[in-house]
């Protein structure tokens, strides 16, 4: 999967296939964590950004992030807070009903 | 503990080495174990809500994501900042940990500013220094929090109890930590001044204990070991709600060991509208323990939410709510466990109806009204209870009194007859010298034989059973049965026989007894026949003086102690102790007076008939009497009784005395009659007392409407934010306002608003100020300030006066 990061009337944005949808959205925290989520959560090993010099300290940022996600520490920690947050959501569930 | 509302938070920890103020690069050992795994294991152990990763003058902020990612799957929200070196004017030097709030791309350039300062100076001479100018820099591009830190300094160590850490939070609220949420200028130099100044150093080192870990060791158990101290903050764990809670630091800030203890709140009001007719539509209310604040526009149904809550938690009609009460509507009421509860469960108190009340009477000077009033403030109040205590012993001396002065009467007469007799009788018995009298015997009346005729006859006639059984034993002796048997029937007969003899002996001695009566009888009556008719009336009143002589001197004795005592009796008046005056509620700044006029019982007289009514009686004396003289008081009742026309009665006196007498009533707040006092000073006074109640009343909950009316903001501002907040830490303190200093400053930790929508149906929402789901502070400044914009306003003008 690739991801690309654009400038556009100064506002960021980074588009990427999710399957067969192209997704393009303004940069910022909460768009960065759909796309990681989109990632961890269907097990997608191959991810690069595009080089972009027009945004390098975002294509750097987010390189990074690439970098970091795909240590087995992050994974294990990934795997483990997903399992903690279904058993609250269930509790949580349960106490509601 | 209930820790539901309080959040445990960080606001400075070190996730990766960073660049140190000797501009050096930290080793890559500065930062124990830091992992991915161990950092959220450790924010776990401790139950985290809310941090911070400020790392060495450097911002990694691709950790800082990848954390913010991994702690917001459990609900844990993060921040992002730095931790600076600063040097103030005596080159003191100290940490600064500065949070920031903005967009990721807003936080790149930040990053790139302070890591690119920090980059170049690395193998410089000159050591890492920020200097109020960057900061300066900060604060005017993003929202910030900046909290002093001395290095070097064990974080939560100097502080050993509760008072201490409030004392501090004080100095945070004082402005030793600073928060900008704006990008105005204003302030600005003020606070490159503190900086310079070295303010901040001062407190570094014991308000940075209090925020943060300042920890650098993610090994599995290490963070909860460094942390000596887990602080927690009222309120939402964001940015918004740091800085909201900053506003009011020494009750929104504590250590988790101080938190206080929350029972017996309402946590949740479902209200349902039973009918299309309802004027309230269907709501879910959220309350929380301490201070809920309703507000809500002119009209909007804020005072209907607490009549509302009066109608159902007392079950009492209220008139007010009534009228919109069309159809009627369901209302559940849920504890601080969410369990749905009955409403007179719930332990309450209403203020509002009272001072509303407390008012009206005042203003129409209705008696009544004001009694009832004085029994609201003081439940225990009864009713001139002095006058009546001693009007009551009053009554009961007077008609002992008159008891005693018709037994006097009586006796005398009584004694007075019966000398009378014995004179006459005297006179008698000087005529019947020398006549001589014969005691008459009585005769002992006639009693019945034992047995009467008939009975005697069947006894007699019983023989001819012997013969019968004689005639059947005989039979029997032939086939030898009993050889006793016949002789055991003679041995009976004979028995038989010789009882039969003594009855009759018996019976004819009884007819000789009655024989010898007759006959003495016959004596006796031949002799009394011939005894004179004087001689009978001297026995006659020898028997009389013997009998009465005891009595009648037993009455003269009697008579004599009698006048005694009402020679001896006090009728005299004590005015005061008809009278009452005195506090009736614990700071003694209420009281009441219960006051008798004097001179209707210094100049009490007949005609008046207010000391004692005679009902159309006259009693011809014009004089006035001192009732608090004995002897005057002695006379006047005298007078009373011994009046010609008067005619006693039993009850006489208890109908009659005091009849007319009325005590006057006064209600003093602080030493003046609420008569003389406007509406603010009753306001003033009663709020004071109705708070200093209800802070000892044991209630769960206190409500009030329109806390604000009639008093002055100088009073709001001190008095009743001071009440409220004590109150709020003891009590779920539900109050109406629309004055901003009790919607504002007093800080309530939850808003309830009320709104008409355009159907005008009324419905409720509960909300935080600083919620992230939308502006409530806006909602609020819209509400109960007019807006921001009059609010800024309003600081421009302010400000051409230095504030």
């Amino acid at each position: 999967m690739i991801v690309k990061i654009v400038k556009e009337e100064d506002k960021i944005y980074f588009s990427y296939n999710m399957g067969t949808i192209e997704v393009k959205e303004l940069f910022d925290y909460s768009s960065i964590e759909r796309l990681i989520d989109y990632i961890m959560d269907n097990n997608i090993e191959e991810f690069t950004v595009e080089k972009n010099e027009e945004c390098s300290q975002y294509v750097l940022l987010i390189e990074s992030i690439f970098e970091k996600i795909k240590t087995e520490d992050f994974k294990k920690t990934y795997s483990d807070v997903v399992l903690s947050k279904s058993k609250v959501d269930v509790e949580k569930k349960d106490d509601e009903e | 503990m209930n820790n539901k509302y309080w959040n445990p938070f960080d606001l400075h920890m070190h996730t990766l080495p960073g660049i140190t103020g000797d501009a050096k690069r930290e080793s890559a050992s500065s930062i124990i174990n830091f992992t991915f795994s161990n950092f959220i294991n450790s924010l776990k152990d401790v139950g985290i809500k809310l941090f911070a990763i400020t790392n060495h003058n450097y911002i990694h902020l691709d950790n800082y994501i990848l954390c913010k990612y991994l702690s917001r799957k459990i609900g844990i929200t993060s921040l992002l900042g730095v931790e600076l070196d600063i040097d103030d004017s005596v080159n003191e030097h100290y940490h600064m940990v500065c949070i920031v709030d903005s967009n990721i791309p807003n936080l790149l350039n930040l990053s790139t500013f302070i890591n690119n300062k920090s980059e170049s100076s690395i193998g410089a001479v000159k050591k890492l220094r920020f200097d109020e100018n960057d900061i300066g820099f900060l604060l005017s591009n993003y929202r910030v929090i900046l909290i002093p830190h001395a290095p070097r300094k064990t974080p939560g160590i100097s502080l050993n109890n509760q008072e201490e850490v409030e004392g501090l939070m004080k100095k945070v609220k004082d402005g030793y930590l600073c928060v900008l949420d704006e990008r105005s200028n204003w302030d600005l130099g003020y606070l490159k001044n503190l900086i310079k100044e070295s303010s901040f150093y001062k407190y570094a080192a014991d308000i940075g204990s209090v925020f943060f870990s300042d920890n650098k060791d993610w090994s599995p158990g290490e963070y909860k070991k460094r942390l000596k101290h887990i602080t927690c903050m009222n309120g939402e764990p964001s940015f918004k709600g740091l800085t909201h809670c900053l506003t009011n630091p020494t009750e929104r800030f504590t250590f988790v060991e101080y938190i206080p203890s929350y029972s017996n709140y309402i946590s949740k009001i479902i209200i349902k509208h039973k009918s299309d007719e309802s004027f309230l539509k269907d709501s879910e209310v959220i309350l929380k323990p301490g201070f809920n604040c309703v507000i809500g526009k002119s009209g909007s149904g804020k005072s209907l939410f607490i009549h509302l809550l009066e109608k159902y938690l007392s079950n009492h009609s209220i008139p007010t709510y009534a009228k919109y009460d069309n159809g009627g509507v369901e209302i559940h009421f849920f504890d601080e466990n969410n369990r749905e509860i009955s409403p007179n469960t719930i332990n309450f108190a209403i203020g509002q109806s009272i001072f509303n009340k407390l008012i009206e009477a005042i203003d129409v000077d209705d008696y009544n009204s004001l009694i009832r009033i004085i029994k609201i403030l003081d439940p225990k109040y009864i009713q001139f209870s002095s006058f009546n205590t001693y009007k009551n012993n009053y009554v009961s001396l007077i008609q002992s009194f008159f008891d005693l002065k018709k037994e006097y009467k009586d006796t005398v007469n009584s004694i007075e007859t019966s000398l009378n007799t014995f004179d006459g009788n005297y006179k008698i018995m000087q005529d019947y010298k020398g006549l001589n009298t014969v005691e008459i015997h009585k005769i002992p009346s006639k009693t019945d034989f034992a047995l009467n005729e008939e009975e005697i006859v069947v006894i007699k006639n019983y023989k001819t059973h012997f013969d019968n059984l004689r005639k059947i034993t005989s039979l029997l002796s032939k086939i030898q049965l009993d050889s006793n048997l016949l002789e055991s029937t003679n041995e009976l007969e004979k028995k038989y026989q010789t009882a039969l003899n003594k009855l009759i002996y018996l019976k004819y001695k009884y007819s000789y007894y009655l024989k010898k009566i007759e006959i003495v009888s016959d004596a006796l009556k031949s002799i009394n026949g011939a005894i004179s008719s004087n001689a009978k009336n001297k026995t006659s009143i020898e028997a009389y003086f013997r009998d009465n002589i005891p009595k009648v001197s037993s009455e003269i004795i009697k008579s004599i102690v009698l006048r005694n005592k009402l020679r001896n009796i006090d009728l005299s008046v004590d005015l005061e102790k008809m009278k009452m005056s005195g506090p009736i509620n614990k700071d003694k700044s209420i009281s009441i007076i219960e006051d008798i006029e004097d001179s209707i019982f210094q100049k009490a007289a007949f005609k008046d008939r207010k000391i004692y009514n005679t009902y159309g009686l006259s009693i011809s004396d014009d004089k006035s009497y001192n009732l608090t003289k004995k002897t005057e008081a002695k006379i006047f009742f005298d007078n009373i009784y011994n009046s010609a026309k008067f005619e006693y009665k039993e009850d006489i006196a208890s109908q009659k005395l005091f009849s007319d007498v009325q005590p006057s009533l006064t209600l003093l707040f602080d030493g003046q009659d609420v008569k003389t006092l406007n509406s603010g000073d009753i306001a003033k006074t009663y709020l004071k007392d109705y708070f200093g109640n209800q802070l000892g009343s044991g209630k769960s909950i206190v409500i009030y409407d329109q806390l604000e009316n009639d008093v002055d903001k100088e009073f709001i501002k001190t008095d009743l934010l001071n009440f409220i907040s004590d109150l709020k830490k003891r009590v779920q303190l539900i109050v109406v306002t629309h004055d901003p200093i009790i919607a504002v400053n007093g800080d309530p930790t939850n808003y309830i608003m009320a709104e008409k929508d355009n159907s005008k149906k009324i419905g409720y929402r509960s909300f935080v100020a600083e919620s992230e789901e939308r502006d409530e502070l806006e909602t609020l400044a819209n509400t109960v300030d007019g807006s921001k914009e009059v609010i800024r306003e309003r600081y421009r003008v302010y400000k051409g006066e230095n504030i």
